[in-house]
């Protein structure tokens, strides 16, 4: 019995850990292991003649994992390659987004007053626009955070089934209501101050997934979102985030609450939150389904780059924007 | 390595560039009488949210009583939660209609941000004497 030290790339978080250690343990030489996620080593105990063995008989085991262990620590040499190619793609799409919103190609009326159907319609809208500059920032760098740690599609599935069926109670409710209660503006306003910080700090977090971040504790995303998702098994964490998307600040989402304010019908108010949430389902299905898609492709490094470039710009700008909206600094856009 | 630098340094130029080009100035009417008009001493600015606000740039007479007027048709995107933080004032509009918003004498003077309630669309009213 004799323990190595050995390095494993690719460890950065509690799911990883523990898939490494049992992953490890199953080989019959193997009595024990313990991965440092910190320092990125695992401390392997058993009978083997030489490290070189060692790593010829587990490198296998790992291997469709996409853990590899090695006697050196390997240097990420394309983090700066994948980084520069996401500097581009990242402030394309952002530069694509905004253009977008200035053509006025998205900018409709609707004379005709509200129906289940437009309601739809502009939910459709309303997830190609600036509504989506905050949800579906948000909704990408939590996709692309939790696809690390992930390996199957539920905890999406929970998220936009939490979005509908909050939008569908949450909009009942406010119906029931009706001019009972209020819309607190500033509320929300504050909400998506907070909204735009999480983003900034996921999106710094992605772009420099651990490296500089890490070494300045931006652990925030990790330490309360990732463990409050509890990953796999998680069912309301995911959930609960999914409804909560309906106090987020989103032009559309508000004037679709006034209007479920003004029915004073609790069928009523659901069915238009309901349509409203159908309609901006397609759009943010795309992108927590490419989300996962591309973090478990060879494109990986290069799409958390991008996904952390795109949310930190949307989060700098809903920051800006919110701080003007509430007037605390002069307004400097005007999309 | 280098292309992507000079593509990434392009892009971000053409982003701020979109960001901060204010595409109303140039279509909208200095100041149309539709836009401004005086009734009984009382200032009425009359502008339209829908997808922003337009004009969004209107000349207006300071130091006077001053009604905004803003005029819904269909309109469910962010410019119907109106905000103006100058004078506190945050609300709904109705999809369809006119609201009207008095605007104290002392705050018509310099400028006046006219915003959404995320703060993405904006009118200024320049108060002039």
């Amino acid at each position: 019995m004799k323990k190595y030290t050995l390095h494993v790339l690719g460890t950065h978080c509690s799911a990883c850990k523990m898939m490494i250690e049992e992953t490890l343990i199953e080989s019959k030489k193997v009595s024990g292991a313990e991965v440092n996620l910190k320092k990125e080593t695992v401390v392997i105990e058993g009978s083997f003649g030489s490290p070189k063995e060692l790593i010829d008989k587990l490198n296998p085991l790992l291997a469709p994992h996409k853990y590899r262990l090695t006697l050196e620590k390997e240097v990420k040499e394309n983090d700066y390659t994948s980084l520069m190619t996401a500097l581009p793609i990242g402030l394309s799409v952002l530069a694509l987004f905004f253009l977008l919103q200035k053509s006025g190609l998205i900018n409709f009326g609707f004379e005709g007053g509200l129906t289940p159907w437009t309601a739809l319609l502009i939910g459709l809208i309303a997830s190609v626009s600036t509504c989506l500059a905050v949800v579906g920032g948000l909704i990408l760098s939590l996709s692309a955070e939790i696809s690390q740690d992930v390996s199957n599609f539920r905890p999406f599935t929970f998220f936009h089934s939490g979005r509908l069926i909050g939008f569908m109670v949450l909009g009942g409710i406010l119906g029931a209501l009706g001019s009972a209660i209020e819309i607190n503006y500033t509320a929300t306003s504050v909400l998506g101050l907070i909204a735009a910080l999480v983003m900034i700090i996921l999106g710094i977090n992605l772009i420099d997934t651990f490296g500089f971040a890490k070494k300045f504790q931006l652990a925030l995303p990790k330490s309360i979102f990732v463990k409050v998702i509890k990953i796999e098994k998680g069912f309301f964490a995911p959930f609960l985030i999914g409804a909560g998307t309906f106090f987020l600040p989103c032009g559309f989402t508000q004037s679709m609450q006034i209007a479920a304010l003004a029915s004073g019908k609790w069928l009523e108010g659901g069915m238009i939150m309901t349509m409203f949430a159908l309609g901006t389902l397609p759009m943010l299905v795309l992108i927590s389904f490419s989300s996962y898609k591309f973090a478990h492709s060879k494109y990986a490094s290069v799409f958390f780059k991008s996904a952390g470039i795109i949310v930190f710009g949307l989060g700098f700008f809903a920051f800006l924007t919110g701080l003007a909206g509430l007037g605390i600094i002069k307004p400097l856009f005007n999309i | 390595m280098k292309k992507n630098i000079v593509i990434a340094v392009l892009v971000s130029i053409g982003l701020i560039w979109i960001l901060t080009y204010n595409s109303g100035e140039k279509n909208v009417p200095q100041n149309g009488p539709s836009v401004v008009r005086e009734e009984n001493g009382v200032q009425y600015i009359h502008i339209m949210a829908r997808a922003g606000y337009t004009p969004n740039q209107i000349q207006a007479k300071a130091n006077m009583p001053t009604v905004l007027e803003v005029e819904t048709k269909g309109t469910y995107d962010c410019s119907s939660s109106i905000n103006i933080p100058q004078i506190g004032y945050r609300n709904g509009l109705p999809p369809t209609g006119v609201t009207e918003i008095e605007i104290p004498v002392d705050m018509t003077k310099d400028t006046l941000n006219i915003l959404c309630a995320m703060g993405m669309y904006r009118a200024t009213i320049d108060f002039t004497k």
